[in-house]
């Protein structure tokens, strides 16, 4: 086990700072330019529109693709050197990563897929066994742990996925798109599961769904064209909505009108 | 806490182990019952099992791979490096093709019951080195491609390897792969090159496979991927060419000569039989009684040693060969016949066809009527002439026929 996230039991704040960060997947067109952004312990969510790079992001935040140019660092503490994603074993071990799309390993049953995934973030294989069942409790599937994974439905099989990012004691939870496609009420019982997360771990949340996160997370990000349009706090980011709308569509508005600046400047 | 990993839930290990023990002992039991009781032999056909289960071990292997692929990218960057991610996948796999291997060898061990010796450690490393290298290649297309790409491919990919070299050429090529159906007779060994030749192959294959993935990436970046493949061929290309300097010279079965059996019993006729035979001495006696009855009635000497083997006989030693079947009566039939010599490889000539059949069947008074005039008319010939005459021809026949020549004009010039 790595002496860094030994102080698991600990309570720390993680910054997950991204410095420049410039990346094309072809060598030619850049799906990110210069794009920096801090994130701190408690939620961020990461607004765009399709195309806009959020994804590419979170997978550079990740360390599942390396930046053209910038820098990406984690820091967990007072006196504990930054790590980078260079660092694989130690970046990967703090950082979670819940992907668009989950596909769970044919054959196994809930506990064993969490359990899986905690063995490839570096645990024991005991440890991660005995580990699976407390995350999946966090995310409300405990009741489901002999089940067959691919038998899981699509919101239930989210939550397994995010099981997996707890599993490990992860610092930073990047979530792409984790309410997509999900009907209202597990749209409503993800933001829930969001809420109940230590507030020591910082969880990047990419999505278009404007509405039912911006609540309740405490920085906003909007992404635009490879370029990011906005950071500031949920207050910061109302306020370029129309303050004339209902409340319940002021975040609408102010994302409308923020890609709609960038777009046309 | 299960007691196996978790990867092992869900995996084919459980189906596919049976089924491959299954395969193995239908395998080694059809191909043992016509084979002599020897080790040699045993080893070599519970190897040959790998033509099989090579392939469906890789096959497998692609499909165990496959499930972490498909949901690779559901875990994120993984501490565990590519090379742990892969062994911990294909474990069930390898597992499935090695209970085969040993099913293969605890078939061969219970027909071998008794018989002194035991496996060959070469050909069990044969086999292990097959197996393991097939799931390497298995675990490669199923790391690279689509299960429903890379399972049928390696299959049908690796059976071909495995099963058409036998019947193509160049000859080294079939002792390349590992497939070691030979059929070993008592008083043959192994060249030792028709083992070292595969091992030097599924071995560079293996260590290919193992360096490729201790420097891959798990990013798989354009760098790692060439490093690794640059390692890969500088590990590959030295495997194959040695497999080939090893195998060029083999013949279809790279089998020698054993040495001559040093188990001698005394009696009328000093009879040397392998240790593998030693539970047979009686029966192989009576043969040998039979033949020395057989032959001194026409004329030839009795010999003083009977030895079990193929060697130039001559009046004081006569050699020969016999199976599992061989029965008294048969065993004497053959060692009458063996006093005819094989006609050297490249003999093309009809006289030193007809001679050779002829002295055959004046030794074995087989026939006395052939299809061929041109025979019948030697054979009344041979006949015609005085007892000790017969044989003094057929003494000239049978040096005629070991130097691809004709003793026919010896019958007289209106028959030749």
């Amino acid at each position: 086990m790595d002496n860094l996230w030994e102080i698991q039991g600990k309570a720390y704040s993680a910054m997950l700072t991204a410095h420049g960060i410039t990346f094309s997947y072809d060598g030619r067109k850049s799906t990110l330019t210069d794009v920096s952004i801090h994130v701190r312990s408690g939620r961020t969510i990461v607004l765009g529109p399709n195309g806009a790079g959020k994804t590419t992001l979170l997978n550079v935040l990740a360390g599942n693709v390396s930046a053209r140019a910038g820098s990406v660092a984690l820091s967990v503490g007072d006196g504990v050197p930054p790590v980078q994603p260079r660092d694989r074993a130690r970046y990967a071990r703090a950082v979670g990563w819940l992907p668009q799309r989950a596909t769970p390993v044919r054959g196994l049953r809930v506990r064993e897929q969490v359990a899986y995934s905690g063995w490839l973030k570096g645990m024991s294989r005991t440890t991660a066994w005995e580990a699976a069942l407390p995350a999946l409790d966090q995310v409300g599937m405990a009741a489901h742990a002999q089940d067959r994974a691919n038998r899981l439905s699509g919101g239930q099989l989210r939550r397994v996925t995010l099981a997996q990012c707890l599993v490990h004691g992860s610092r930073v939870l990047l979530l792409d798109e984790p309410t997509a496609g999900l009907d209202p009420r597990e749209r409503d019982r993800f933001a829930e599961i969001l809420l109940g997360l230590p507030a020591e771990v910082a969880v990047v949340v990419s999505t278009h769904d404007v509405v039912d996160l911006v609540e309740v997370v405490g920085q906003v990000v909007v992404l635009n064209g490879g370029r990011v349009v906005f950071t500031g706090t949920p207050a910061e980011f109302l306020d370029h909505g129309d303050p004339s709308l209902p409340a319940s569509r002021q975040a609408a508005s102010a994302y409308s009108a923020l890609v709609e600046e960038r777009t046309h400047a | 806490m299960p007691r196996t990993p978790v990867l092992w839930r869900g995996s084919l290990f459980p189906l596919a182990a049976p089924a491959l023990a299954l395969f193995s002992w239908l395998w080694v039991n059809s191909q043992l019952a016509t084979e002599d009781r020897y080790w040699a032999a045993g080893s070599a056909t519970a190897t040959s099992a790998a033509f099989l289960l090579g392939p469906l071990t890789a096959a497998l292997a692609a499909r165990e791979v496959g499930r972490v692929r498909d949901a690779s990218a559901v875990f994120g960057r993984p501490v565990r490096t590519p090379a742990r991610v892969v062994v911990d996948a294909v474990a069930p796999a390898t597992a499935a093709g090695l209970v085969g291997v040993l099913a293969a060898y605890l078939t061969a061990s219970w027909h071998l019951l008794g018989v002194p010796g035991g496996p060959d450690g070469r050909f069990v490393l044969l086999a292990v080195l097959v197996v393991v290298a097939h799931t390497a290649v298995g675990a490669a297309f199923g790391w690279w491609s689509r299960p429903l790409i890379a399972i049928p491919s390696c299959f049908i990919l690796l059976y071909c390897w495995m099963a058409l070299p036998i019947g193509v050429e160049p000859m080294w090529l079939r002792h390349l792969t590992g497939f070691t159906d030979w059929g070993l007779a008592v008083y043959l060994e192994v060249d030792p090159a028709g083992v070292w030749a595969p091992i030097l192959v599924n071995g560079g294959v293996l260590v290919a496979f193992a360096l490729a993935l201790a420097c891959s990436a798990p990013d798989r970046s354009p760098r790692s991927t060439a490093t690794g493949a640059v390692l890969c061929a500088a590990v590959l290309v030295p495997a194959l060419a040695g497999g080939i300097s090893t195998a060029r010279h083999l013949g279809p079965d790279p089998v020698v000569l054993r040495a001559a059996p040093d188990e001698c019993f005394d009696g009328p006729v000093t009879l040397c039989v392998y240790p593998e035979d030693l539970d047979r001495v009686e029966e192989i006696r009576a043969g040998v009684d039979l033949a020395v009855a057989e032959l001194t009635s026409r004329g030839f000497p009795a010999p003083t040693r009977a030895i079990h083997g193929v060697g130039a006989d001559d009046e004081e030693t006569w050699t020969f060969t016999m199976n599992a079947f061989s029965s008294p009566e048969s065993l004497a039939s053959s060692i009458v016949a063996a006093q005819v010599p094989s006609m050297p490889e490249g003999c093309g000539g009809m006289g030193t066809y007809l001679t050779y059949y002829l002295a055959l069947d004046w030794l074995t008074t087989a026939e006395d009527e052939f299809d061929d005039p041109e025979l019948n008319e030697h054979w009344a010939a041979l006949h015609r002439l005085p007892e000790e005459d017969q044989l003094a021809w057929f003494h000239g026949a049978r040096d005629a026929v070991a130097a691809c020549g004709s003793h026919l004009d010896a019958l007289g010039p209106e028959v030749s």
